[in-house]
């Protein structure tokens, strides 16, 4: 129950340190330390309430297996994104009936 | 003499047999890693959004609500928290206590959603919602990418609020049925991967919270 209660505390302390560092200018390390923190907390919860150390090999290799396929979708579009050109066009707003909610 | 050797080679062909429990948590994972490439293909929509419109995604990201939000995250927090004990008292074969703790994970997931319905009504009369009356508060002409910026909000939130309710109804299944005596591993296998999918809803909210609200908060 200890290492629970710990890792409760350690991931509200980090969502105040998230939420407090975005009023400090930093340029776009804005953006990595809010990502950065993001991903500790991830870390947080699959190692101490998902228990990955402690489960099997084949569960360990699955979620591996899972964040590569992402890496690798990120970095494909990635590099395939950077090295298009752009076609500039002007944004249209899409034209349809106001909803009637807000009439 | 032969035949020994023979049923060594097929003990050998055979695929190790995994424990239910394991059997289990790997099913789970399996489906958390394909929820990964769902939510992962959204979040390169977002890459790309902004990478391509900075200012309009700046700009939007300042009109969410970072009070409410702040709150569903510690919220959403503390029920995988409780999540993660209930699977503990589970293990532990304490199921008065494991049953409080899954349908206190519950509770603490819909008043989640309760936040986020506020949160979209408040939205909604700003005018936030992309369509032809869109606006940016008092700026009827937003920068370009804002709408772009709340389709990725509403679309993501949504189908992170879709989610939830499923783990919600999972919870509640779990916690209104008793383990079966003579089964009791059974249930606490149902329990670590119901858990397990809790976590990973989380897990996304995690992930989203920084791209949603904290984005152009700084003077």
């Amino acid at each position: 129950m200890k290492p629970i209660a710990i890792t409760l505390v350690a991931l509200l302390a980090l969502l105040a340190m998230t939420c407090g560092g975005a009023y400090i200018d930093l340029g776009r390390g804005n953006l990595a330390l809010g990502l950065g923190i993001a991903a500790a907390k991830v870390a947080l919860v699959a190692w101490f309430f998902m228990r990955l150390p402690a489960s099997h090999p084949l569960v360990r290799v699955s979620c591996l297996l899972a964040l590569t396929i992402v890496g690798l979708l990120f970095l494909l579009s990635g590099v395939d994104l950077a090295s298009r050109q752009e076609v500039a066009s002007p944004w249209q707003q899409p034209e349809q009936i106001a909803p009637l909610l807000s009439r | 003499m032969n035949r020994p050797l023979r049923t060594d080679m097929a003990m050998a062909a055979r695929p190790p047999s995994l424990e239910p429990s394991t059997q289990s948590q790997f099913g789970m994972w399996v489906f958390i890693g394909t929820e990964a490439l769902f939510f992962g293909g959204l979040l390169l929509a977002y890459a790309w959004g902004r990478a391509s419109h900075p200012e309009g995604f700046t700009a939007a990201s300042r009109h969410t609500d970072i009070v409410l939000g702040t709150l569903n995250t510690a919220v959403l927090l503390c029920s995988s928290a409780l999540a993660a004990l209930a699977a503990l008292h589970a293990r532990e074969a304490a199921w008065p206590s494991c049953r409080r703790c899954l349908l206190a994970a519950a509770g603490l997931g819909v008043l989640f959603l309760c936040i986020k319905g506020a949160e979209y009504r408040q939205e909604w009369t700003e005018g936030l919602f992309p369509g032809p009356g869109f606006r940016l508060g008092d700026d009827h002409t937003p920068p370009v990418g804002s709408a772009m910026f709340f389709q990725f909000y509403f679309t993501a939130t949504a189908l992170h609020a879709l989610h939830l309710m499923i783990g919600i109804g999972l919870m509640v299944w779990q916690a209104l049925h008793p383990p079966p005596p003579d089964h009791p591993g059974q249930a606490v296998s149902r329990v670590e991967a119901t858990t397990l999918y809790w976590h990973f809803v989380d897990m996304v909210w995690i992930v989203l919270y920084p791209l949603l609200y904290l984005g152009g908060r700084h003077p």
